[in-house]
């Protein structure tokens, strides 16, 4: 008897214990090890960033010509540059000048990629058919050389990178949206919704919006891996953020030409100049893209707990 | 016909969906969903609207709401011709026409909590807000049998039966006197379906709704509806009253759909008349009366070349069939 009333209690507690949609999500988020991982890596890079020029005795651009390619010591944790700079400041510093420019153009790319899907998806027809003739356009040009001429065109200042990144990174996403949307757009609830007299913006964004939230999420994430590549890799070409300005691609960039031939005190290469750089990039983008795969299938709603 | 106790008249009903085809997005074919319906509900009536899968009886709810814009035809609302209504007049109009979705998972949105989901209609048109919407919410789920701390819960937290009355509430949340109610049971249990006609014929007495009421359980009809439209193809073949109808069912169609209704005896032995083959393509329906070629009367001549005209044989009693 004391059995059967147990049982009725803990059913009790099933019934009344309520999850919100994000407490699910975070659950199943924990159960990923390697998106975990990838989290609490990224929260070091960030609070690394965020961190170090504000306690460290030197700063990014402050030359000390005696110093150059000293090795990583005591008094240079992570060695300095050829102008003598601390590498350890100016790894934190391009950092955030990284970081950064990834996450602003990856979220204004997705913002422009998401109202150019979503129109396209929700309203069809020729407006469809435009929108979309214009992502087969861009999509055809390869990014690489378009993203090299504009920068050399334009410039590589910060505001200027960020723009291009927009500009070329949005048509990936405007098509998986107008995808979500053209599915979405012929479900029940939207018919419902159209039943209760719901306008097409409050169609859009209360009740489109919100179910591809969890696809526009992943996708965030996954582009801000791919940002922080092409931005190294233009910085490498010496078209991106620079100098003084350090990103890890331009540190990258510049200890390329010391690498084999520098004047180091007690000889060999300074690698460390190109070491730290690479290791922050792959860090930050394999677990970013760790974090985002935990997502998909964190807010896959398909996939029960 | 014009009469003070009709709430919804049909005329001429068509919805004709084209298939494209091609580069240029050609109209190749087309489907003929609603091919030339016409009825009238009055106040307070239910009519039950059943036939076999593909015979356009859901187009017909949805048209009727103008969820789907019909191709020809007129739709008139208390007095009011909602068919030429631009988008913005009509959104008024919604308050007073309603409809119950046949999907209990499909139906609502699964990022809403129910008690967004019904406020929301209240919102759009200005009924009530704040407290108030709150308060009427709460009123809401208790009238279909739930409770009101169900308000803060999502879909996924309630079961088939649970989530349908969530669609019934949000149906009445604006008061309306009009509900399409497309096949509100047939995704549910038995048991639950029991359930849900009884709240619904409640809901149906207390706020004197009219319903338009889809369905292809004839069961559910006989219990729920004053008059059957039996459709077949986009036509109305039979449309009369609920006795009259099962009582001394006249099309063809109707006798062989009712002599498919299980009884639950063992003793009584009944002769079930056996559709041959399936329903024919709405894209290239039959000539002459749609259901020739599986008709058990069939004869050669007439039925092959002329379409029957739905005719009103006795006060209230409307069958297409020469033979009849």
């Amino acid at each position: 008897m004391a059995k059967v009333s147990k049982i009725e209690s803990t059913e009790f507690d099933l019934s009344e214990k309520e999850y919100s949609y994000w407490g699910v999500v975070w659950r199943r988020f924990r159960r990923h090890r390697m998106a975990i991982g990838g989290l609490v890596t990224l929260t070091f890079i960030v609070l690394f960033a965020i961190i170090a020029p504000l306690i460290s005795p030197y700063t990014f651009d402050a030359i000390s010509l005696e110093d150059k390619f000293s090795r990583p010591s005591s008094k240079f944790i992570l060695g300095t540059d050829e102008l003598g700079r601390d590498v350890l400041v100016r790894l934190a510093y391009g950092g955030r000048v990284s970081l950064f420019v990834a996450v602003i153009a990856s979220l204004s790319s997705l913002l422009v990629g998401a109202i150019i899907g979503s129109i396209a998806g929700f309203f069809g027809g020729w407006l469809d058919n435009v929108l979309m003739r214009l992502v087969d356009v861009l999509l055809s040009i390869p990014t690489f050389p378009l993203l090299m001429l504009l920068a050399m065109y334009f410039g590589g200042s910060l505001w200027n990178i960020i723009l291009i990144f927009t500009v070329l990174g949005w048509m990936g996403e405007s098509r998986l949206i107008r995808g979500y949307f053209l599915s979405l757009k012929e479900s029940e609830f939207v018919e419902a919704a159209l039943a209760i007299g719901a306008s097409s913006r409050r169609i859009i964004f209360r009740h489109i919006m919100p179910n591809a939230l969890a696809i526009l999420i992943v996708s965030v994430t996954l582009s801000v891996g791919g940002v922080i590549l092409f931005e190294a890799a233009l910085s490498y070409l010496g078209l991106g953020i620079q100098p003084p300005t350090p990103s890890w691609g331009n540190m990258l960039q510049r200890s390329m030409e010391y690498i084999l031939g520098a004047p180091v005190e007690g000889g060999g290469p300074p690698w460390w100049l190109t070491f730290y750089p690479g290791l922050m990039i792959l860090l930050t983008a394999l677990s970013v893209n760790f974090i985002g795969d935990g997502l998909r299938d964190a807010l896959d709603p398909r996939l029960k707990l | 016909m014009a009469n003070d106790d009709v709430l919804v008249e049909v005329k001429n009903l068509y919805k004709y969906f084209p298939i494209t085809g091609g580069v240029f997005g050609r109209t190749v074919a087309q489907v003929k969903a609603v091919d030339g319906v016409s009825f009238l509900i009055r106040k307070g009536e239910a009519l039950g609207l059943v036939g076999e899968s593909g015979s356009g009886k859901t187009t017909v709810g949805r048209t009727l709401l103008r969820l789907i814009e019909p191709t020809k035809g007129k739709i008139i609302y208390n007095g009011v011709d909602i068919t030429s209504l631009s988008r913005g007049k009509l959104r008024p109009m919604r308050k007073y026409m309603q409809i119950i979705f046949q999907d209990p998972f499909g139906s609502l949105n699964p990022r809403m909590t129910v008690g967004e989901m019904l406020g929301e209609p209240m919102e759009i048109h200005g009924v009530a807000r704040g407290r108030e919407k709150d308060h009427k919410v709460q009123e809401l789920l208790e009238l279909v049998g739930l409770r009101g701390e169900h308000a803060r819960r999502y879909p996924h937290e309630f079961s088939g039966g649970q989530r349908q009355r969530v669609g019934i509430a949000r149906a009445l949340a604006l008061n309306p006197a009009f509900i399409v109610a497309d096949e509100p049971v047939s995704a549910l249990d038995v048991s639950i379906q029991a359930q849900i006609i009884n709240l619904l014929i409640d809901l149906q007495s207390k706020f004197n709704l009219t319903f338009l009421f889809i369905a292809h359980d004839l069961g559910v009809v006989k219990r729920m509806c004053d008059t059957i439209a039996v459709m077949y193809l986009g036509n109305i073949m039979e449309h009369a009253e609920n006795s009259k109808l099962f009582g001394q069912p006249l099309h063809p169609y109707t006798q062989a759909l009712l002599s498919a209704v299980p009884i639950p005896d063992p003793d009584i032995k009944k002769e079930r008349i056996i559709l041959r083959g399936d329903i024919p393509s709405p894209i290239n329906p039959p000539k002459g009366c749609k259901f020739h070629t599986r008709c058990q009367n069939f004869t050669a001549g007439l039925c092959e070349i002329k379409v029957p005209e739905l005719r009103e044989i006795r006060p209230n009693r409307f069958v297409a069939c020469h033979l009849v």
